[in-house]
């Protein structure tokens, strides 16, 4: 699919136990679609958010079968 | 992390037939800590009832992307597209120069669950584009979207 924008955006979805790293070399940010997760700093329900900054890092840990949209921004 | 979003404080409509939580400032909620992350503008999450929907209305200069989570919508716009979109599938309209869309619940029986995403463009006054696609999952991270040509970030 193709946006008019220097933005990329794809869905994640993680069984329970697995992790994922995020970064990006723009802003990122994360919306949790379904599940729950938790991060370093946060736990994570459905619907909640959080952006990062360029060159950030934050892991991912589902604490559920999750699925979420993770957004790439100039 | 620079930005924490929690659900339970995002703006919300009930207007019987349509849920919604904003998770940016959007029609009658305004909250000026929340009005976007860089071109990502709008986070609507609909829940419309069985039968209903938005009515024909207008865009202009936005990337509109709808993800349905459960059930299905029925989109038709200004420019001849007429579709349903099933949950699981993604669905980009780019309202450039001007278009003029409605969006239904499919079904008469079931709720439609969806997001409504937009993101400012890149280039203003584009032709107007339709696009839908259901993107099968392969790993843990798989694209939906991006600039044609764009560099990966």
């Amino acid at each position: 699919m193709s946006i008019n924008q220097d933005a990329h955006i794809s869905r994640l979805q993680l069984q329970p136990g697995e992790q994922y790293r995020l970064s990006s070399s723009g802003t990122g940010y994360l919306h949790l679609v379904s599940g729950h997760a938790h991060s370093q700093v946060q736990v994570l329900e459905a619907g909640d958010a959080f952006a990062t900054d360029k060159d950030d890092t934050v892991t991912i840990y589902a604490d559920s079968a999750l699925e979420a949209l993770w957004f790439e921004l100039p | 992390m620079k930005y924490f979003r929690k659900a339970t404080e995002r703006g919300t409509v009930d207007l019987g037939w349509l849920k919604s939580q904003h998770s940016f400032s959007f029609g009658h909620y305004y909250d000026p800590a929340h009005m976007g992350i860089s071109a990502l503008r709008v986070i609507n999450e609909d829940r419309v009832q069985p039968g209903q929907g938005f009515d024909t209305h207008g865009h202009r200069d936005m990337e509109i992307i709808s993800y349905v989570v459960s059930g299905a919508l029925k989109h038709k716009d200004s420019q001849g597209n007429e579709y349903l979109v099933p949950a699981g599938e993604v669905q980009r309209m780019s309202a450039g120069s001007g278009i003029m869309h409605s969006e239904y619940n499919a079904s008469d029986s079931e709720p439609v669950h969806f997001l409504q995403i937009w993101i400012q463009p890149k280039f203003r006054g584009i032709t107007p584009s339709y696009e839908q696609m259901q993107v099968h999952q392969h790993g843990a991270m798989t694209p939906l979207g991006r600039r044609p040509g764009s560099r990966v970030l």
